[in-house]
């Protein structure tokens, strides 16, 4: 009976113990690589991944601008009584006319206004003034073949004013008080803000016949300027709005930023896997028309797995030696009794075997960047540009645990350990296509696609091979315009 | 590069959760892991649902495989559980259900005799149909050699329990391959 036990054991699993003879249908994979990718996507540690903070300031910044280019007003023309402009109030001012014929024009508000109007509804004064300047209207800006032409509406644009230092126009007490009192009377204050100042330049529209122009011999300049006065019964028939273009990098602008770069190795040495690298790094930048200069200071940190080679000789037992035999001599029963020394000996296999692992080493370094940039495009907020130059990088510290194995009945005989040294100083060449970002006149965004090439090899083991590893990141970044 | 290493090398892809190293260590495997998974199961469709719910577990868990022992023992291992936590919420009903209708099948009805006339998948087919207890005792101690005292732990239930199903799993067999060798002897003849 247990014979037959033993047979139909045998019998069934030298049939079964290896049985291939049937094949899993496609939907099995298909099942697993779906249920795969539920999990990864469950467990998926998204902070981890380095391009996830530059993705997602990516995001964020196409969506800021797409909501900014849908949102950016267009040239608007309003009736009398209407306002184009922002939401938010700032400046009032209100235009008047001297009362000696209205010779003189003046802009009220603070010294950086660059134009605010308002339709007194009865007055036949008005006057435009600053506390510490006079507004001339150049020669281009209104003429009188330009009022005689158009019927309709004649423009004076804002942004083409000219402020000019001037006690002989008007006393600035006089139109302080002025102001006051138009204020007081403002039928319909036109509403600048501070931000339609800096993004937009305001245009107000007069009636043709609300105005005449003159020149004025000014001795300062020692030419003449063109002047617009308004008529007793000016009219403004409206004000039109437009955005106004940023520059990017304007002429000498100092600049500070702040970047995230997080980068991957590539063509490291062949016992190296490809390593995320991530760096921070505060640069000064400066801006001379379209060109670039850049500097700063970077910190990176980055690790790397190394494999190593453990051989060794499997242990087999020991045995004891006997090393000495001595004797004492018993005087009672008169017979010698030897005193045995041994020695243990391990007996190991003289066949040689290997145990592979791998060992984290973690490293830091400062980085300096010398870079010489080139605007190439330039629009609205958004621009292009190309940077290069050299980077020097510190090794400034290295941690290289070396090592560990776990072999206590192993003989150890030697330890291929494949860890080589990194060099302390490395030269690289630096190279990005970046695009820039304007949020405010101030503050931008940087993304730059970065390319690192490494001019020397980056561990000091001297390997037949040249290996010289290049780098490629997405440079991340908020700049702030200090100048 | 030898296969070991190559091995070495999908493991440590698949560690990375690379699903192209996933895929080529499915291919390596699934038909060894599937012969498995068709013993402990009553048909090839609850065969691959083990095995697809046994290679989501390898994937998920190859981080903590150990490279100390064989890997395809442990994968085996993974899906010899899979098919138990399978099948985990009928096995109390294995063990009371179909004694009685089973017991006009273990009266012997001949000697057993080593014969190579079977094929494989007729064999298959016979584990198969064993009675869902018989059937995991039956495997688990002739095929991944546990002993009854760790079968009575992994199923929940005595040694003297896991005894007597691996008794009657044999008998169920035996007779199962004479009415097999009846029935071609009959086609013959």
């Amino acid at each position: 009976m247990a014979k037959d036990h033993q047979n139909i054991d045998n019998f069934f699993k030298d049939a079964l113990s290896n049985y291939t003879e049937e094949q899993a249908s496609r939907s099995v994979w298909k099942g697993i690589s779906e249920k795969l990718f539920v999990h990864d996507l469950i467990h998926l540690n998204w902070l981890n991944i380095p391009y996830f903070v530059p993705a997602v300031l990516a995001v964020i910044v196409g969506l800021i601008a797409i909501l900014m280019i849908t949102s950016e007003p267009e040239t608007v023309m309003v009736g009398a009584e209407e306002v184009a402009g922002t939401e938010e109030v700032a400046v009032a001012a209100a235009v008047a006319v001297e009362e000696e014929g209205g010779k003189e024009v003046a802009v009220a508000g603070t010294e950086e206004v660059a134009v605010a109007a308002a339709v007194t509804d009865d007055s036949r004064q008005s006057a435009v003034s600053s506390p510490q300047s006079t507004v001339v209207i150049p020669q281009s800006v209104v003429s009188n073949q330009q009022s005689t032409t158009n019927n309709q509406q004649s423009t004076i644009s804002s942004r083409d004013l000219s402020v000019e230092k001037s006690n002989k126009i008007v006393d600035n007490k006089n139109i302080q008080q002025s102001i006051t009192q138009e204020r007081q009377k403002a039928y319909n204050p036109i509403v600048l803000s501070e931000k339609s100042k800096l993004n937009s330049s305001t245009n107000v529209l007069f009636s043709p016949i609300s105005y005449i122009t003159f020149s004025e011999f000014n001795t300062s300049r020692n030419t003449y300027l063109q002047k617009l006065s308004l008529l007793p019964n000016a009219d403004i028939t409206g004000v039109r709005t437009t955005k106004k273009s940023f520059n990017y990098y304007t002429k000498d602008q100092y600049s500070v930023g702040i970047h995230y770069t997080p980068e991957k190795m590539y063509n490291s040495p062949d016992d190296q896997p490809d390593k995320n690298i991530y760096s921070f790094d505060f640069s000064l930048i400066y801006n001379m028309n379209k060109y670039i200069f850049q500097t700063g200071i970077g910190y990176t940190y980055f690790e790397n797995d190394h494999n190593y080679q453990v051989n060794y000789n499997d242990f087999l037992g020991t045995y004891e030696d006997l090393a000495s035999i001595s004797f004492t001599f018993d005087t009672v029963t008169g017979t010698p009794n030897p005193i045995y020394t041994w020695t243990s000996t391990d007996v190991y296999d003289t066949t040689d075997q290997s145990l592979n692992s791998k060992v984290t080493n973690y490293y830091s370094s400062l980085q300096v960047p010398l870079l010489l940039g080139y605007k190439l495009y330039e629009k609205k907020r958004f621009s292009l540009f190309l940077k290069g130059g050299p980077l020097v990088s510190f090794l400034i510290y290295k941690n290289e645990p070396g090592a560990t194995y776990y072999s206590p009945d192993r003989k150890v005989t030697s330890i291929d350990y494949a860890t080589p040294s990194r060099t302390k100083i490395n030269w690289q060449f630096q190279g990005s296509i970046g695009v820039g970002y304007q949020f405010t006149q101030r503050l931008s965004l940087a993304v730059e696609p970065t390319i690192k090439y490494y001019f020397n090899e980056v561990y000091g083991r001297n390997k037949s091979a040249d290996t010289r590893p290049y780098l490629f990141g997405i440079r991340t970044g908020i700049i702030y315009t200090i100048k | 590069m030898t296969s070991e290493t190559s091995e070495i090398k999908i493991i440590e892809d698949c560690i990375s959760g690379k699903r192209r190293a996933q895929s080529k260590l499915y291919k390596k495997y699934a038909n060894t892991l599937l012969g498995i998974c068709l013993r402990y199961s009553r048909n090839k469709s609850e065969a691959e649902d083990v095995l697809q719910e046994g290679f989501i577990k390898i994937f998920i868990n190859i981080k903590n495989f150990r490279k100390e022992g064989s890997f395809e023992g442990w994968m085996k291992r993974i899906m010899v559980n899979t098919a138990l936590l399978n099948s985990r919420d009928n096995l109390k009903h294995y063990f009371h259900a179909d004694i009685d209708s089973l017991e006009e099948n273990l009266q012997v009805k001949s000697e057993f005799e080593i014969n190579d006339n079977y094929s494989a998948k007729e064999l298959m087919n016979l584990v198969q149909n064993l009675p869902d207890g018989y059937r995991m005792v039956f495997n688990l101690y002739v095929f991944d050699d546990y002993t009854h005292k760790e079968i009575a732990q992994m199923l929940g239930v005595s040694e003297g329990t896991s005894k007597s199903q691996l008794a009657r799993a044999r008998k169920f067999l035996q007779n199962k391959i004479f009415e097999l060798k009846q029935k071609k002897i009959d086609i013959i003849s």
